[in-house]
């Protein structure tokens, strides 16, 4: 009868244990579903913005930067422009070596250490639209690519190299009268080309905004995970982004 | 005696209901606690789009600002999957886009703290809330 009232604390112990740690459970779920103060700040730490619209170009630039640093690609939505990877490393770190050695020393047994990481990497792409047209019949801007200025090209001079062979002929023996069309339809097609080549690079389709982040996951000679962290240092992103600026700018120019 | 079998009967019974806890069967297709009905309530919110792309979109740049990692996305299906680090063995989240009507979209959002399901209508406000402002950035900054 002695140890009921010990038992019954123990077992009120207990329930306030287990609806305390429900309790905590929603909350520190909803501090990790609120938007931190500091969100703002990462954001601008983690993006870039690119001045192309070629959404693609700069995913597959983001994906040669990530094999360059060593990175696995583990998943790809290019629809939504999402590249995921990770990379696997040693993280042996000397300090702890040191202080494990100086345990054992004393006796105290083997001490786990950092053995391994594995780095994940997550990027995102996303368009920046611009400014929306107000009025409602407004034509968005025809898009240039090569296929269609080569295409308009070889239109034009076919048309222009039958009129003026057909002018020629009046004046000239007819195979050079179809040469002398031939050779002026050309050169105007070359010239057109290039101007709408030069039209083509200058043209403001907008913007790609790339958001990338990385984590790493720290396990210990024993097995176990000892650390689980975000990494969120300034020269981190820094540097990664020196990288994707130059592949963006070699991929852009066919490199 | 008396006592010592007062004093281990209790644990008995705390050992046979904790094993009950871990049978695999009903840890696979255990819904929740709350009816169905009403987890789906509190993980979905109805948006006055019917773009889905820039609705996935807005989600994934939500959860970005969230500090979650993206794992995987299908456009598809409509379903993006993150991971954000900390707390109790990180907070796992599977949101889904799908049209609701002609009009609409529905997304929903289910996510585990650690190893157990959250099923309180206050993190999920709080995900929802943070994702309206996403949207409302979407639709009038066009970002």
């Amino acid at each position: 009868m002695k140890v009921l009232p010990q038992l019954r604390v123990f077992a009120l112990l207990l329930l306030a244990a287990v609806a305390g740690g429900c309790a905590n459970h929603a909350q520190i779920s909803k501090d990790m579903l609120t938007l931190a103060p500091e969100s703002m700040r990462n954001r601008q730490l983690q993006t870039k913005r690119y001045d192309t619209n070629d959404e693609k170009m700069v995913l597959t630039a983001s994906a040669s930067v990530l094999q360059d640093l060593g990175f696995q690609l583990d998943e790809s939505t290019p629809d939504l422009g999402i590249i995921v990877g990770s990379k696997t490393r040693d993280a042996t770190d000397a300090g702890q070596v040191t202080m494990a050695i100086f345990v054992a020393a004393l006796g105290g047994g083997s001490m786990p250490i950092d053995k391994q990481q594995t780095i994940r990497v997550s990027l995102v792409t996303a368009p920046m639209a611009r400014p929306k047209v107000k009025s409602a019949n407004a034509q968005p801007p025809k898009k240039l690519t090569p296929e269609v200025i080569n295409a308009a090209c070889a239109r034009v001079s076919g048309k222009l190299q039958q009129s003026l062979t057909d002018e020629f002929r009046d004046v000239l023996p007819v195979a050079d009268a179809s040469l002398a069309g031939k050779a002026l339809a050309d050169q105007f097609a070359r010239e057109l080309n290039g101007d709408l080549t030069q039209r083509m690079k200058n043209q403001d389709f907008g913007a790609t905004r790339v958001r990338v982040t990385f984590q790493r996951v720290v396990m210990n000679t024993q097995g176990f995970v000892s650390r689980m962290e975000a990494l969120e240092t300034p020269e981190l992103y820094k540097e990664f982004y020196e990288k994707l600026s130059k592949s963006v700018f070699l991929e852009a120019n066919d490199i | 005696m008396k006592t010592l079998l007062r004093a281990i009967l209790p644990l008995c019974f705390v050992v046979v209901a904790a094993s009950g806890c871990a049978d695999p069967n009903k840890q696979a297709l255990a819904t929740s606690t709350e009816s169905q009905v009403k987890l789906r309530t509190m993980q979905s919110r109805v948006f006055d789009t019917t773009d889905k792309m820039t609705t996935m979109r807005t989600v994934i740049s939500t959860l970005q600002d969230l500090s979650f990692v993206i794992d995987k996305a299908d456009s598809n299906l409509g379903t993006v999957t993150a991971t954000k680090l900390g707390g109790r063995g990180g907070l796992r989240m599977t949101v889904m886009v799908q049209p609701k009507g002609t009009k609409q979209m529905r997304v929903r959002a289910n996510a585990q703290l650690g190893i157990q399901a959250i099923e309180d209508p206050l993190p999920y406000q709080a995900f929802f809330q943070s994702l309206e402002k996403g949207m409302f950035l979407t639709a009038n900054l066009d970002e």
